[in-house]
């Protein structure tokens, strides 16, 4: 029962320390546009988030405080470990990192302000899969565009 | 949710919590954040902690035969987008800078090849993320009305080659924001080697 207590004030404080997350006028809401892709590394492998030939893609990211979500393509991205954000004045990185099915995975994108309501994004995803003896091999698409802040519906944000 | 499932969800919870915060996935972060579905995260928490901890897939003997960061890796990059009003002085598509990153204990130096090697300065240095066979080196900055950010996902090769996805965007600073749209960015990727000497 003492395991059960420790780890449910554990968890607890790790949730919290998401939904806790202070407020953040400068880049807190939702953003919304188009990136196209400017680059490409590696196979052209499809990507579950970029429709086939297509050279562009919906994004969205959800922001608040400390706590990012992002969607390409209609379709939210989802490591595990969640997407971290570091800001600095009117720029930030959003970056993260999954392992899945023989991959590893990450994601960073560059945020920085061109006005209060508009967000210009370089984005790298790299992918590297392992095939033994230390070798692997990496694809990687670049992404950029601009991001537009999204009315709230509460007209609070 | 079952009661049993909520105990269940609580332990994995925190388990997965320090256990992510320990295993170098996210080095010096100590938090998760958690968010979603709470079954579907736990799902994912369990799969990833599957991986991570029983080492079925290797990755913890891949990332030890590709060994750390750490080290002075030299290349050129390619450029290759850049946005329209990318100021005369700085990269454009088609450029093929010169590249060296210095990796130590979680904090790097990077360096341009001008006449000779000069360090991109920024205040409070480049940080440096080691994932499994890669991670982030990343720096930002504000200063006399602009902000710029660094960032380079890398990604080992073999041991002594890595490579490079580099972005830089920069922009007024908060307190200039009004002063008109000035942002720009730049990618280039490459490859670099590691100088053993």
């Amino acid at each position: 029962m003492r395991h059960v207590v420790l780890s449910l004030s554990l968890a607890l404080s790790t949730v919290g320390s998401a939904c806790g997350a202070e407020r953040d006028p400068v880049f807190d809401g939702v953003w919304e546009g188009t990136l196209e892709i400017v680059g490409t590394h590696g196979s052209g492998q499809l990507v579950d988030w970029l429709a086939e030939e297509a050279d562009e893609t919906e994004a969205r990211l959800q922001l608040r405080g400390e706590s990012v979500q992002v969607s390409l393509g209609g379709r939210r991205l989802g490591p595990a470990i969640g997407f971290r954000i570091a800001k600095y004045d009117a720029a930030a990185l959003v970056y993260s990192a999954s392992v899945e099915k023989g991959y590893v995975g990450s994601w960073q994108l560059s945020l920085t302000k061109v006005d209060a309501d508009t967000l210009l994004v370089f984005a790298w995803r790299v992918r590297s899969s392992a095939e033994g003896e230390a070798v692997a091999h990496s694809t990687a698409h670049a992404l950029s565009g601009q991001l537009k802040r999204a009315p709230s519906r509460r007209g609070r944000e | 949710m079952r009661p049993q499932v909520g105990v269940r969800a609580v332990l994995v919870f925190a388990i997965a919590g320090l256990a992510l915060a320990r295993s170098g996935i996210v080095r010096g972060q100590p938090i998760i954040n958690v968010t979603g579905d709470p079954d579907v995260v736990l799902e994912r928490v369990l799969q990833d902690l599957d991986k991570e901890l029983d080492g079925k897939l290797g990755l913890r003997e891949w990332r030890e035969a590709l060994g750390p960061l750490d080290g002075t890796w030299e290349g050129s990059l390619a450029v290759i987008a850049a946005t329209d009003n990318i100021p005369a002085q700085f990269w454009h598509v088609g450029d093929r800078p010169e590249l060296q990153i210095v990796v130590e204990r979680g904090t790097a130096v990077v360096r341009v090849k001008m006449d000779d090697w000069r360090a991109v300065n920024v205040a409070g240095g480049f940080q440096v993320v080691d994932l499994i066979g890669g991670g982030f080196v990343y720096a930002g900055q504000s200063a006399n009305g602009w902000v710029e950010n660094w960032n380079l996902s890398v990604a080992k090769q073999d041991p002594d080659t890595l490579m490079v996805f580099l972005s830089f965007v920069a922009g007024r600073s908060l307190e200039r924001l009004a002063a008109g749209d000035a942002a720009f960015a730049v990618g280039a990727m490459g490859e670099l080697k590691r100088r053993t000497e």
